[in-house]
């Protein structure tokens, strides 16, 4: 332990310097307007920051990193909650209950919400990444393709859970979403699928788009479609949580952020999953089930710290094994050999100002997000306080430019479009679309593990390994439960 | 001669002169495009030339430009696109051009010159520590205990790695089976976690990883940095000597045949620099030059062997 604490404090003399603190502030900023832009995930938002630190010392560069990649997850919900539109794959979960509060009225308590769950996430899985880095990165390694297939099976599984009234249709909205997702280059062959000629598609459906598209656009369009009466300012509460609410919700950070930690360190699992899962699990344990879906806090803290805590969990493969535990993680994997060193348990012994400063920033920047977060929310309560006919358009340019930004492609504009116009369809039919977009997500995951399980030894691996029999029993049981039930309480 | 003329003529010789007597290149920024996001492993590349470049031979900035997506297409299509002024190069590699056959879009790389290739790193077969597996005769036996079922993770099938699979199966007499992941990085993984066998990778793969272990490697002679490590030709296994993922420069074939030379002194005077030298093999890579013919004959072959492939 005290070993552990002095060479804490050689990290932390990287982030006391002058140049330390600056880039730290200036990651913690960064990352949260990267991760508020719909359009730059936390992996593109670090990508974008490599090359400025060509001339930086290591050191300081890792803490400008840790620290953007650290906040860009937080920045995330917070466009997720104002105006529907998700700035990260892992913020589809906070808008759920999120954006359902604003409509409420009450985006105060749901952004307020989602800076304390995040920071305290956040803050939580840094301290096990510290802690216990060393024993807990064999844990990344048990997971081979069958215990991936069923992990994702087990996290599409909770989104049936999401669903409030027609579980036939939530079903309807995965599968369209896996369909989707079988859109690109097969990963196997390299063979195009579905792709039209397209060279937009052959990396697949851009993800951003499409989620940009179904969530923020089909949202606005429902909304000129209802013709809702403009909201006057003073409708909006703009109250934060008290102390009372939050004590409410410890234990559901507590548990999210562990369970957000673990997920983060099987490599390739990431925020998304661990937001997905997370939600499903708050739901079980929660004694107001029938809130989520409806502007639960326990689902945002769920979500966002989950996807917080997941950061520190990602850095446990890459520090201890020199294997990315995530996308952004897998950038990070690039900056290290660009600035001449080597990620993996190598890097403790030959440059530990290094390690111990990505240790110390992540627990400063935590403290920034929340200082930042806070002082932040007064900014985003008076954007979403602009009238609506003034909102709306500010808000579809935003997409259209987002779209534009993951690829600079103008096909990826034309793609959000349509798919504003698809959730529209959707969504006045009664299909959700978190679902769909959740399939969309995971479908590639899906399918490449199904298919090596089948390659490695026929789909009994998939019964045969523990982990997988035991995510698998989960999943099924998630499923059937409900059903099972007398008086399913989905029903309104 | 009025005043006016005198000094119009005065004008247009001052206007003119740094274009027509000065003109050395680069006289502009110079842009490296290259098809994957920053931290791969041409991005890296491509930023040392850079950095080299500016500190010693130009002065004019030169920009790393990432355009990722369609297996390298988007990249290409950008810097089709571009002026053919000599001032966009691209980041090139063997597999770039295997994944754009693949999409059976290799016409379109006549429309490059393809200037120097810079780096190599040579090929190897990667396993655990533990597996049981401490040599090459280890790996075979194994194999054909198994019966076919040996595992082997990499990239996409039809990928260079894949190729070199094949083909070594072939010179050890085995059946193994291929397993893809998205990434080489997964693709360890799995031989990490014993999910899978045997890993087709670089020497780099194994860079502060403790417990993977490299069999054998596609060099001529022993790395220096890896002075334990059998080569295939060593182990009798001739076929499958020199076989490496390479990375270099291309140009627009168009572009003005006085500036393709510029650039490729350019790029040759950075590959004899001592920093480049030094870094390359910090990186585990082996520097080299190759340009001309070798360098095309090389590529047709590349080409070639991917379209065998599909049949």
């Amino acid at each position: 332990m005290e070993t552990i604490l002095l060479e804490l404090l050689q990290g932390f003399q990287v982030i006391f310097t002058p140049a330390g603190f600056g880039f730290l502030m200036l990651g913690v900023i960064a990352g949260i307007a990267f991760g508020a832009t719909p359009g730059i995930s936390p992996s593109t938002g670090v990508a974008l920051l490599v090359p400025f630190s060509y001339s930086m010392p290591p050191a300081v560069a890792f803490v400008f990193f840790v620290a953007a990649y650290q906040a860009a997850n937080y920045g995330g919900s917070i466009t997720a909650i104002s105006i529907n539109a998700p700035g990260t794959p892992a913020a589809i979960v906070t808008a759920i209950d999120g954006y359902e509060l604003t409509k409420q009225g009450k985006p105060g308590l749901a952004l307020g919400t989602a800076v304390i769950a995040s920071a305290l996430g956040g803050f939580i899985g840094a301290l096990i990444l510290i802690l216990l880095a060393r024993p807990l990165a064999g844990l990344g390694l048990l997971f081979g393709p069958a215990e991936y297939f069923s992990l994702t099976l087990f996290a599409l599984t909770t989104v049936i859970g999401f669903s409030t009234k027609n579980r036939l249709k939530t079903c309807t909205a995965i599968l369209l979403g896996l369909l989707l997702a079988t859109i690109g280059t097969d990963p196997f062959s390299g063979n195009l699928r579905f792709t039209l000629g397209l060279s937009g598609l052959y990396d697949g459906v851009p993800l951003i788009p499409a989620m940009i598209g179904l969530f923020a656009l089909a949202e606005i369009f429902s909304q000129i479609e209802s013709n809702l009466e403009l909201k006057k300012i003073s409708t909006f509460s703009g109250k934060l949580p008290g102390v009372n609410t939050l004590l409410k919700l410890k234990w559901a950070i507590l548990r999210s952020s562990v369970l957000g930690t673990l997920i983060g360190i099987i490599p390739g699992a990431g925020a998304t999953i661990a937001s997905f899962i997370s939600y499903g699990e708050a739901r079980r344990f929660s004694k107001k089930k029938e809130l989520f879906g409806r502007g639960s806090l326990e689902g945002i803290t769920s979500s966002e710290a989950a996807n917080s805590s997941s950061v520190g969990g990602a850095l446990v493969p890459l520090l201890s094994l020199g294997i990315p535990g995530s996308a952004t993680d897998a950038v990070l994997l690039g900056a290290f050999s660009l600035h001449g060193l080597t990620a993996g348990p190598e890097l403790f012994k030959s440059s530990p100002e290094i390690v111990y400063g990505i240790f110390s920033a992540l627990l400063a920047a935590n403290l920034l997000i929340l200082v930042f977060g806070l002082a932040g929310n007064a900014l985003w309560l008076k954007l979403i306080s602009i009238p609506q006919g003034l909102l709306y358009p500010l808000v579809i340019v935003l997409c259209i430019t987002g779209s534009y930004t993951v690829n600079g492609t103008f096909f990826d504009s034309g793609l959000c479009l349509a798919f504003g116009v698809f959730g529209w369809l959707l969504k006045r039919n009664g299909y959700p679309l978190a679902p769909l977009v959740m399939a969309l997500v995971l479908g590639s995951m899906l399918e490449m593990n199904l298919r090596r399980v089948l390659l490695m030894g026929g789909i009994k691996l998939l019964f045969v390994k523990p982990i997988s029999a035991v995510l698998l029993t989960v999943a099924l049981l998630a499923v059937a439960l409900p059903l099972i039930r007398k008086k399913p309480y989905l029903t309104p | 001669m009025s005043f006016t003329k005198i000094y119009f003529t005065f004008l247009t010789v001052i206007l003119l002169a740094p274009a027509t007597l000065l003109a050395e290149y680069p006289e502009r920024p110079v842009k490296i495009v290259v098809y994957t996001a920053p931290g791969g492993l041409i991005d890296i590349t491509a930023r040392k030339v850079a950095d080299i470049l500016k500190k010693n031979f130009v002065k004019t900035p030169v920009i790393v430009e990432n355009k990722k997506g369609a297996g390298g297409v988007t990249a290409l299509s950008y810097v089709l696109r571009r002026p053919a002024d000599g001032y966009t190069l691209f980041g090139v590699t063997n597999s770039l051009i295997t994944k754009i056959t693949a999409l059976n879009q290799d016409s379109r790389l006549k429309k490059l010159t393809f200037l120097a290739k810079m780096v190599k790193d040579y090929e190897c077969l990667i396993t655990r520590k533990n597996s049981g597996i401490s040599n090459l005769n280890d790996l075979i036996n194994d194999a054909k205990q198994k019966n076919g079922a040996q595992l082997w993770a990499g990239p996409a099938a039809g990928g260079k790695d894949h190729l070199f699979a094949l083909k070594s199966w072939k010179a050890f007499g085995i059946k193994a089976r291929w397993i893809p992941y998205r990434s080489g990085a997964e693709a360890l993984v799995a031989v990490m976690g014993s999910h899978a066998d045997v890993y087709v990778g670089n020497p780099a793969d194994t860079a502060g990883r403790e417990n993977l272990k490299i069999l054998a490697v596609s060099s001529s002679n022993r790395l220096p940095t890896f002075s334990d490590v059998p080569t295939f030709g060593e182990l009798g296994f001739n076929t499958l000597t020199n076989e490496a993922i390479w990375r270099g420069f291309a140009i627009r074939a168009d572009a003005p045949d006085s500036i393709k030379q510029s650039v490729k002194d350019l790029l040759k005077k950075v590959s004899s620099t001592k920093e480049w030298q030094e870094k390359k093999k910090k990186n585990y890579a082996v520097p080299i030059f190759e340009t001309g013919k070798p360098l095309l004959d090389c590529i047709l072959a590349e080409i070639k062997r991917r379209k065998a492939f599909s049949g």
